[in-house]
């Protein structure tokens, strides 16, 4: 079988080695404190449903969605409801968090039986995945219950499971296949129960054979459910290029996956699904990776929503070395932090610390229109030209060439010789089109409100 | 600091990139020195010194920033003393490189904004100058004819003699041997691509085997590619990234177009230094190429074929409106299109659309359709 891939895309250094042989270890936060920032969602921020001086218990929901595209929020730890204020978050700047004082002992509220999911109806389940307060672990926050109810549910040929983490010094998605392959196979078969012409997809890169091996042997015997390799590229990951790769099909800016028969979720995601339906358990978890040459310790943590990242790092053994860049997410698609003292959140997903910071050294020089970029880009976009269109701020020449159609995915950056902030640019005044739908039409569906 | 994503960068530098060039470069331009003698390294090294000086000049009186530490305007300066003959008076080079560097590169912004190639436009200019001179390929005193020129006055062309660069050429471009490792070196490094060189074969060959008078000829095509400066300018000189299109597809036409002009013009005009004529033409595409060949961005369907579906479905479309209306009462129909415009009630407007799907049911879903995509 040919092994699906994309044309473009870069092959960035990408630092698994560090911590893809490590078991995922479970921590609880030890400190007194535990923040839950109420917006960890792509839609507005969620609605307390609990005030100062309310104790609650593990798995209570804490906050009520607000609006379509927002997500419940519940306690991973048990105490009391000290304030409801604003706090510092890993995307900089605040957000109004629900902060629990922590009494240690993690009691949990009383959860029914488990329970069989063939049995269930499909609004039960979609109920489950919209109570657990899933969203899509990916990056995005979608959440989860949305993609599980587009308009035509009998028109969804596939259902992927993105396995491919293309991101680098990410491994919690590999480590989550070797160590619990049920699970993501149960929360796959779950999620096809919905869509019942679907056939359900694995998408995982091909250099992790043992874990290509593992999963295609659990499902030899499910007629519905299909493993299938994709190359080891940047950003193979990324929704477009994951459904062209494995399906065929393309996708533009425009579209949503719903529009040409897919559905695209994330390792974590389909687990987090099986939890909630199978054992009604709402999303207290996150499987983070902790990684980079400062971290004493690298490896993959099960961590509690909540908990800071300091905390988070001292149990990783804490920094070998005095980090000169730390990351909240991976070196090509994260955000630089300087203040630890913040909570995981549903959508973290790493935290890298470097003792260099390689592209600090990089000094931009004139373009020599090798077209590097060009080559590299996975949308076949001609980034040179948009970061000329941005540079005059000439809008409507920016949508003539497709500037609209950029994933962001910063892959003419990295490959620029003459080091140009191509993707910033591009990214800069993108965000500032999209911003008026009345400019940007159809490309500015997938804002959600 | 950095502060933007990406935080890790490719090693990839465009100084990197010209000092691998220049590494390319050295077995032609070794291959030069050791048939040609020392006055070949001689005049490659004046031209050299003389692009570099200028850029650097020019650099310091505008009080730009210096980039002569990118290594392309040293390129710059070797091609064109690889594309001079060898015998040339010395000023030649100097001449040659600074009109290069002060005509088509510096003037325009330096590296990455010029129109032209600057070894190609001073050697333009030196051939308009001193036509004589740039065509007269004798070493110390002795009359040779290029293979070029043998073939045309058939003689016998020893094929092997041209490999080696064992004949009457320019400095750089005689041995084909040299120029391929140059070639493939380029390729292997990811420098240049094949969309050029393949244009270039493709139309090349087809105007030599239609238009050559010889047909398939085997020995005729081989001693086409290897005289003359083919090779090079094909794997070299047109892959000069500033003076090349952006996309795959216009590289592969600016290709098609640099070979099919040096068929033409060695085989119906001016003879001599065909290769530097036809990219000095295609240079001057290269704008018009890199607008008209965006390529079509991932997930948006606009082959040709589905434009013509597209518009033969509009066109349909169109007709079926015009046949609605056509059908409809004169004024009904005013109301119908005409309703926010002149502010016809509702009911009257919904009456309209009501007869009209009773009858072409289909062409009034098509016509909203059609109204509502305009």
């Amino acid at each position: 079988m040919a092994i699906g891939t994309f044309r473009g895309g870069i092959h960035p250094y990408d630092g698994k080695e560090l911590s893809r042989h490590t078991r995922i270890r479970t921590v609880v936060p030890h400190s007194d404190i535990v923040v839950f920032p109420l917006k960890q969602h792509m839609g507005r921020p969620a609605v307390p449903v609990v005030a100062p001086g309310d104790p609650v218990l593990t798995g209570q929901r804490i906050a009520k969605a607000d609006g379509e595209f927002s997500a419940d929020l519940h306690a991973s730890v048990s105490g009391v409801v000290t304030a409801i204020r604003d706090f510092h978050v890993a995307g900089g700047g605040t957000e109004r968090s629900i902060i629990i004082r922590n009494d240690g002992r993690f009691s949990e509220i009383p959860y029914p039986e488990p329970r069989r999911f063939e049995e269930l109806t499909d609004a039960v389940i979609i109920r489950a995945v919209k109570q657990a307060g899933i969203v899509g672990m990916g990056g995005a926050g979608l959440p989860s219950h949305i993609k599980l109810s587009p308009e035509h549910p009998e028109q969804i040929d596939y259902v992927i499971a993105n396995c491919v983490e293309c991101e680098p010094y990410m491994t919690s998605d590999y480590r989550r296949m070797v160590e619990n392959p049920g699970k993501l196979i149960n929360g796959l078969r779950i999620v096809l129960k919905v869509f019942p012409r679907a056939r359900g997809i694995l998408a995982i890169d091909e250099q992790l054979r043992d874990v290509i091996r593992e999963l295609r042997s659990i499902t030899r015997d499910d007629p519905r459910i299909y493993v299938k390799r994709v190359q080891t590229k940047y950003p193979q990951g990324s929704e477009r290029q994951l459904i062209y790769a494995v399906t065929g099909r393309t996708l533009n800016g425009k579209m949503l996956p719903s529009d040409i028969g897919c559905i695209v979720h994330n390792v974590d995601t389909l687990v987090a699904v099986n939890q909630a339906v199978m054992l009604y358990e709402p999303l207290l978890t996150r499987l983070i990776t902790v990684s980079g040459d400062c971290v004493a310790k690298p490896g993959n943590f099960r961590v509690r929503i909540g908990m800071s990242y300091d905390e988070l790092i001292e149990r990783a053994g804490g920094f070998v070395r005095e980090p000169a860049l730390i990351l909240d997410g991976g070196t090509m698609t994260g955000r630089r932090i300087r203040d630890l003292h913040v909570p995981v959140t549903k959508m973290s997903s790493q935290i890298v610390a470097l003792s260099r910071d390689r592209a600090e050294v990089m000094r931009e020089t004139a373009c020599s229109r090798c077209a590097r970029c060009v080559e590299a880009c996975p949308n076949h976009l001609v980034p040179i030209q948009l970061l000329r269109d941005a540079e005059r701020q000439n809008e409507d020449a920016f949508i003539t060439h497709n500037g609209l159609e950029c994933c962001q995915c910063q892959s003419c950056s990295y490959i620029c010789p003459s080091k140009l902030p191509l993707s910033l640019r591009i990214t800069e005044m993108r965000e500032s089109i999209v911003s008026r739908p009345e400019k940007a039409g159809d490309y500015s569906r997938r804002l959600f409100g | 600091m950095t502060e933007v994503r990406p935080f890790t960068k490719s090693a990839n530098t465009t100084m990197g990139m010209m000092f691998l060039v220049l590494l390319a470069l050295l077995p032609p331009a070794g291959a030069g020195i050791f048939h040609y003698g020392a006055r070949a390294a001689l005049i490659m090294g004046i031209s050299t010194l003389t692009a570099v000086l200028c850029e650097l000049l020019w650099e310091l009186l505008l009080r730009r920033p210096v980039t002569v530490n990118d290594y392309s305007a040293a390129v710059s300066g070797l091609i064109l003393g690889m594309i001079l003959p060898p015998s040339v008076p010395l000023y030649f080079p100097v001449l040659g490189s600074a009109a290069g560097m002060l005509l088509a590169k510096l003037p325009f912004g330096g590296i990455g904004r010029n129109l032209l190639n600057p070894a190609m436009t001073g050697k333009l200019l030196l051939l308009l100058l001193f036509r004589d001179a740039m065509n007269d390929f004798s070493v110390s005193g002795e009359e040779a004819l290029t293979p070029l020129r043998q073939l045309a006055g058939g003689d016998a062309v020893s094929l092997s003699d041209m490999l080696t660069g064992n004949t009457a050429a320019c400095i750089g471009t005689g041995s084909t041997a040299a120029v391929l490792v140059t070639a493939a070196f380029l390729l292997l490094t990811g420098i240049t691509d094949l969309m050029i060189p393949m244009g270039s074969f493709m139309s090349f060959t087809l105007l030599m085997i239609l238009f050559g008078n010889n047909g398939w000829n085997p020995v005729f095509l081989a001693v086409q590619y290897m005289g003359g400066a083919f090779l090079f300018t094909v794997f070299v000189m047109a892959q000069d990234y500033s003076t090349r299109p952006l996309t795959r597809k216009g590289r592969f036409l600016y290709g098609c177009g640099l070979g099919a002009g040096i068929a033409v013009l060695r085989l119906f005009g001016y003879a001599e230094q065909a290769a530097v004529s036809a990219l000095a033409v295609m240079n001057l595409t290269v704008p018009f190429l890199d607008a008209h060949t965006m390529p079509r961005p991932f997930g948006i369907r606009q082959s040709p074929m589905e434009t013509r579906r597209i518009r033969r479905r509009d066109r349909r479309a169109l007709l079926r409106k015009r046949r609605v209306r056509a059908e409809l009462p004169e004024d009904d129909f005013d109301s119908d299109i005409l309703e926010s415009d002149i502010g016809v009630s509702f009911e009257d407007a919904e009456e309209v659309r009501m007869k009209a799907e009773e009858s072409v049911r289909d062409g009034a879903e098509q016509a909203a359709w059609q109204e509502k995509h305009e």
